[in-house]
């Protein structure tokens, strides 16, 4: 074989290859143990002497030279390719890091805490109760008499437990209906000046719909001391309503209405911040919209509580976290609040 | 309660101010009405009485009340005359005994000579108004009155009650069954009291009535029954029978005593009107368990502190007037204040404080923060 034909070959097919392993192929088929090079050095035997000598050291020479040209071309392709990888891997450290996203308020937590917040500032204490809860703090304690249609005002979901009949009122299992039962029992354990609010959940076993869920949040609001009287509720009902809306010009008005826990009773209406009272499709034209219920403590539960009626008068409120939500974020449907859809919660 | 505008008129000489304006006095000042809704030449009113106030205001005489203290109008009397027969003495055809202290009063009276036709226009029209379907002249006057008193009636076919004539108010026997009215045949047990003859169950009380007394076409005589019963037994019976009606809807909240006879008088008056029938002589009354009027201090100088407003003693005076209380005494700015029968709501000091309030106004009542702000 004619080593620079050999040469050419190689050389021609080096030109060809783009990769590595084209490369490798190439230096095995040529330069390898059982390669074209090797094959025509075993044939130098064949040769007389003089001639083994000048082939043996062209041959060496092809070998040295091919072996370099392919060496070369290696690096060369390496070297493209490390370009390339860094190219595509280019690690900018000045760039800002990227944003990782953050949780955000439920927007009933964020109501509650304003409110919270609101009441505490006007030297209410934060006080907690069961959500489970007995009749007799739910009711009996709270002047709901047995038997009676006032016991129906509120749907319950009562637990079930064996001979309940056969129970006492404070045996009695219900998931409470409204937070008032702190009423009772922080009346029993505290002496007035009493003056607290109850955040906390409360459950109704009824069908829901716009304005209905089994399970909303209430803030109960108890302030008891000495000459307590029903201005002094309007005050302080019209100063929360205010802070919370951020609008002096809330008012309020109160109508007659029945708790059995309070005498007299209220409806609590606040002026449409919506339409300034002109009238809008939110207040259905009238004005005002209902809001909360309140009203002065009944002799009863202070009776029941171990206080003596003589000495004390008081007020109490219970309003729904939910509808304040509803009604501050205009949110038309409270049962947004527990859908879990994050096109809603992503906006608070 | 649902309320005809028309009916509620009625009760007034002077006519009342326009539907609208009228709901948002009775919002303001006694109880939350819906919108107006226009049936023909008349409007439903939807007056939501809570349970305080079943005891007096689930009628359109209650509700007339309530609107005269408002509005400061004076009621109509309601006419209640009646031509009695004196040859016929209601005691020589007619006995009731009351076995069961649940049934407070039962009054009672016996008309003959009945010819059961349709109920004039007025009538039907009222009852429509109010959701109640007309039946004939002696089933629609018992409705009627219950609508306009507040006081449930039951009339029974007095040819079809067993030979003695004898009504007896007991607790039902066991594994006994009635057909009611709307041939349904309900099991009893021997908590639920009925109303029977001296063989068959009549009536469930206070909550449905049976088949085997019936008014029909035929029927000639009539007894009219004008009962006041125990309101947490027909609520727990309503409960077991899984049967409210708007009888055992109103009994449920304790009714006046006082009312049965009023509204027997009523109906005779009515049914006598309409029909011509002939009244027996007197009233049956089995009234053993009598209430006596509760009267209750009020110190103005309390009042002022409570609400926060000074009321003169003399605009007190006039409200507490205006929804029938009475004043016995006036000592050292306490009044004694007698409660009328029908305000069983009515217990303590700060219940007559609501009245003053509420017919005075709370939008009066100024804000003022407490001293401890």
């Amino acid at each position: 074989m004619n080593l620079a034909k050999l040469k050419k070959e190689v050389l021609e097919k080096l030109e060809k290859s783009i990769n590595l392993t084209d490369l490798e192929k190439l230096e095995k088929e040529y330069l390898g143990k059982k390669g074209k090079i090797r094959d025509l050095s075993s044939s130098i035997k064949n040769l007389q002497k003089q001639e083994k000598k000048e082939f043996g050291q062209k041959l060496n020479k092809l070998y040295d030279s091919l072996k370099d040209k392919i060496e070369l071309k290696k690096r060369a392709i390496k070297f493209v390719q490390i370009k390339e990888k860094e190219e595509k891997e280019f690690l900018d450290i000045t760039v800002p890091a990227k944003k990782i996203e953050r949780g955000h308020i439920h927007p009933l937590s964020l109501a509650k805490k304003e409110l919270e917040d609101i009441f505490t500032l006007l030297g209410f204490s934060i006080v907690d109760g069961p959500e489970i809860e007995d009749e007799w703090h739910n009711f009996d304690a709270l002047n709901f008499p047995l038997d009676h249609p006032a016991r129906e005002m509120q749907d319950t979901f009562f637990i079930k437990q064996k001979n309940r009949s056969k129970l006492t009122q404070k045996q009695k299992f219900i998931l409470r209906t409204h937070t008032s039962n702190v009423q009772t029992r922080y009346m029993e354990k505290n002496e007035p000046p009493i003056k607290i609010i109850v955040p906390g959940r409360v459950f109704r076993n009824e069908a829901t719909d716009a304005r209905h869920e089994v399970c909303f949040y209430q803030i109960e609001g108890l302030l008891v001391d000495k000459n307590i009287s029903v201005a002094n509720l309007k005050a302080v009902l019209e100063r929360f309503l205010q802070d919370y809306f951020k609008n002096m010009d809330v008012q309020i008005r109160l109508r007659p209405s029945y708790f059995p826990f309070v005498e007299p009773g209220f409806e609590v209406d606040m002026s449409c911040l919506v339409c300034n009272q002109k009238g809008c499709s939110t207040c259905g034209g009238e004005g005002w919209i209902e809001i909360l219920g309140a009203g002065m403590v009944h002799p009863n539960v202070f009776k029941n509580c171990g206080l003596n009626p003589k000495n004390v008068t008081g007020f109490a409120f219970g309003v729904s976290v939910d509808r304040l939500a509803m009604m501050k974020y205009k949110i038309d449907d409270i049962r947004w609040f527990h859908s879990g859809d994050l096109r809603f919660l992503k906006q608070f | 309660m649902i309320i005809s505008f028309n009916f509620l008129n009625s009760f007034f000489k002077e006519k009342l101010p326009s539907v609208e304006k009228l709901c948002s006095e009775i919002t303001m000042h006694a109880f939350e009405v819906e919108k107006p809704v226009k049936v023909n030449d008349d409007y439903a009113l939807d007056i939501k009485i809570l349970p305080d106030r079943g005891s007096d205001a689930l009628s359109h005489f209650g509700i007339a009340r309530e609107c005269s203290a408002i509005l400061g109008l004076s009621l109509e009397n309601i006419k209640k005359d009646i031509i009695e027969d004196h040859s016929l003495d209601i005691h020589n055809f007619l006995s009731v005994e009351v076995k069961n202290k649940d049934c407070k009063r039962y009054t009672a009276r016996v008309l003959t000579g009945i010819t059961i036709t349709e109920s004039p226009k007025w009538i039907k029209d009222r009852l429509k108004v109010c959701g109640i379907t007309p039946l004939n002249n002696v089933v629609d006057v018992t409705n009627y009155v219950m609508l306009e008193l507040g006081q449930p009636l039951h009339a029974y076919d007095y040819e079809k009650l067993s030979e003695n004539k004898k009504i007896i108010i007991k607790k039902a026997k066991k594994d006994e069954k009635i057909k009611t009215l709307s041939s349904q045949s309900l099991p009893l047990e021997s908590s639920i009291l009925t109303i029977r003859d001296e063989e068959d169950p009549l009536a469930i009380a206070g909550i449905k009535g049976g088949k085997k007394a019936e008014i029909n076409a035929n029927t000639k005589a009539i007894v009219i029954e004008s009962a006041n019963f125990n309101g947490s037994l027909i609520s727990k019976t309503s409960k077991k029978l899984k049967l409210r009606t708007d009888s055992s809807f109103i009994f449920e909240h304790n009714i006046d005593r006082g009312l049965t006879e009023i509204a027997l008088e009523r109906a005779t008056h009515l049914i006598q009107k309409l029909t011509g029938a002939t009244v027996l002589k007197g009233v049956i009354d089995i009234y053993n368990e009598k209430e006596p009027l509760k009267t209750i201090s009020l110190n103005l100088d309390y009042l002022e502190s409570f609400l926060g407003i000074k009321i003169e003693a003399k605009e007190v005076k006039k409200i507490l007037k205006s929804l029938e209380f009475k004043i016995k005494t006036e000592k050292n700015k306490t009044l004694q204040v007698i409660v009328p029968s029908f305000r069983k709501d009515i217990e303590i000091q700060e219940n007559l404080i609501e009245e003053i309030g509420r017919i005075y106004g709370y939008d009066k009542i100024k804000s003022v923060l407490p001293l401890s702000f």
